[in-house]
């Protein structure tokens, strides 16, 4: 490994766990007095799997182990959250969502450069557009979309049409998801 | 998959607790999924592997050539590969490429043989992820290789002769006078006497006599090789190589006798293939874990001729070689032993002093006995040429005629 993939391997490590610590942070400093000790254990419980899991000794069990720690921090912005009102607990989760999900791309994109890889050719290892995109739309659509459920939640056309849509959607992304996979399957 | 449990978890929940707002926590995995999903991953690219050399000396280097041919476009491209213990890449073992359809990149990997031995590449391991590591594509492709790395052997000028010699020519001088080039002595003629008159002397002393030569003929000699010891084996193989081919290029007759966990042998032959398949068998030749009794009785007489020399290599520590030694030499074979001796371990306490001591005192008291059975055994440390217990053997083995001829 040469001197800047060690760097950047040790930033975006510390990133994505300055990252994940934070949304810890979070959910404990929004948490009721009840929940603090479970949200407290949960996140820190969470932040330490979080960074074992980025070093070699658990490099085996790395997506096992990056996978539990998000679990654990998202339990604890769950119950942190857990005392406020719809719109702002969703918004919370939304933000923990998106930064959460930044935090495992970072720390799974930084820790593979760790192996013995020569990279060649200009290729497509790290996106953070792409990545922020994912994180920040995906966050908004189910916001925008549970922001407008109070409204339709009394039923009426607007509702219908609403569901309807929602309905087509699924069942076209179902269809894609199909077809994308007998198409690789058929490649393959 | 990571992102699949994470998604579905975050879903089963906000419908359990009855909590949409879980929903927006499990969102951006969800939709990374159904990106990484979505994506078509492109197929795998065609993987060549060759090499410049099939054989090198241990030491060396060959060049590997991997040849990576793509069919479609692919944003990245992991191609991977192993390489044996032994085999030391000068130079990255795994490359991420982006391949243009059509394209051939071929990329060179410099390898050095750190030990001797046959070796497998391949075949490289190539892995093409898709959007996310949501689906990849992997699998093997190219060829397996195969490098054939021969032990170094060390250049040898001292070289130990049996007491006897063939009836076949060689390079070695007979000690008895007969046909040859090199003079031995002027004889009076009696019918039947090889060699060329005299005619000064048979002038002189008015009746026939004649020059003798020594002839030149070839010898045997078998190298017993110890493989109850597997850490100095590399040595003894090494030596032994170095051993066949010096004899070999003398004319004399080599064979191998490989005593240890697994008993194998090489009658005596002589010439290029006789060195190529001695090199074959010694680097073929391992170490075997076995608590099974081993005797040298079942090493065929033709694999030990009486008149060739035996020189074994050991470290003499384990008794079925010791034995085996015994056994040979009661058959009356010319025996000689080059002692393989480690950098012994410093004694720590009072006791591993002694202990080292009594060992010490037992070796000496073995080697002993070898001697008074006529069988020298020449110690050969670990940062010594092989020059020097052959030296000190052929020295010995004078001595030891000299005294018998008084």
């Amino acid at each position: 490994m040469t001197r800047s993939e060690r760097r950047s391997r040790i930033a975006g490590s510390a990133l994505s766990i300055l990252a994940i610590a934070a949304v810890g942070g979070w959910a404990l400093a929004h948490a009721t007095a009840a929940a603090t000790a479970g949200v407290a254990l949960a996140a820190i419980a969470g932040v330490v799997i979080f960074a074992a899991g980025l070093t070699s000794p658990f490099a085996p069990m790395r997506d096992r182990a990056i996978a539990t720690a998000l679990l654990l921090v998202g339990i604890a912005a769950v119950l942190g959250t857990s005392g406020q009102a719809v719109m702002a607990r969703t918004g919370t989760l939304a933000i923990s969502g998106a930064t959460l999900f930044c935090a495992a791309e970072i720390a799974a994109r930084s820790v593979d450069r760790t192996r013995r890889l020569q990279r060649r050719g200009g290729v497509d290892v790290w996106s953070p557009t792409w990545v922020l995109g994912v994180a920040l739309g995906s966050s908004a659509f189910s916001y925008g979309a549970i922001a407008v459920r109070e409204p339709l939640s009394g039923g009426g056309p607007a509702a219908l049409a609403a569901g309807t849509v929602a309905a087509t959607l699924v069942g076209l992304l179902t269809v894609l998801l199909l077809w994308a996979r007998a198409r690789n399957d058929s490649q393959g | 998959m990571s992102y699949a449990t994470l998604a579905g978890i975050g879903l089963l929940a906000a419908v359990v607790f009855g909590n949409v707002a879980i929903v927006a926590l499990a969102a951006p995995f969800g939709f990374a999924l159904a990106i990484g999903l979505l994506n078509d991953v492109p197929r795998l690219p065609e993987v060549r592997l060759s090499i410049d050399t099939s054989q090198v000396v241990e030491g060396d280097r060959a060049t590997i050539a991997v040849r990576i041919t793509a069919r479609q476009a692919t944003p990245r491209c992991d191609v991977t590969l192993k390489f044996p213990a032994g085999l030391r890449p000068d130079g990255p073992t795994g490359w991420s490429l982006r391949l243009r359809p059509g394209s051939d990149t071929v990329i060179d990997v410099p390898v050095t043989a750190t030990a001797y031995g046959r070796f497998v590449i391949g075949p490289a391991t190539t892995a093409v992820p898709g959007s996310f590591g949501i689906l990849a594509r992997s699998g093997s492709s190219g060829e397996r290789l195969e490098l054939f790395a021969r032990p170094k052997a060390e250049t040898l000028q001292t070289l130990v002769r049996a007491h006897e010699v063939r009836a076949t020519a060689g390079d070695r001088l007979a000690r008895r006078a007969g046909d040859g080039i090199e003079f031995a002595e002027v004889r009076r003629y009696a019918p039947g006497t090889p060699g060329r008159l005299n005619w000064r002397v048979t002038a002189r002393r008015g009746e026939p006599f004649v020059n003798l030569r020594h002839p030149e003929r070839s010898t045997d000699l078998i190298l017993l090789v110890d493989t109850f010891s597997a850490a100095a084996l590399p040595r003894q193989v090494r030596a032994a190589a170095g051993m066949a081919g010096a004899y070999l290029a003398r004319h004399d007759r080599v064979g191998l006798v490989a005593f240890g966990g697994v008993l194998h042998w090489i009658e005596p032959a002589m010439g290029r293939a006789q060195l190529e398949r001695l090199v074959a068998a010694l680097t073929a030749t391992q170490w075997h874990h076995s608590y099974a009794w081993k005797s040298a009785e079942i090493i065929p007489s033709r694999t030990l001729p009486p008149t060739g020399l035996v020189i074994a290599i050991s470290p003499l520590e384990d008794a079925r070689m010791l034995n085996a030694l015994a056994t040979i030499r009661a058959r009356g074979v010319d025996l000689a032993v080059i002692e393989t001796v480690g950098d012994p371990a410093k004694p720590r306490t009072k006791a591993g002093d002694l202990a080292a001591r009594v060992i010490n005192l037992e070796r000496v008291g073995m080697r002993e006995n070898f001697r008074r059975r006529g069988v020298p055994v020449i110690s050969w440390r670990e940062d010594e040429s092989l020059e020097i217990p052959l030296h000190a053997l052929a020295a010995w083995r004078r001595r030891a005629r000299r005294k018998a001829s008084r």
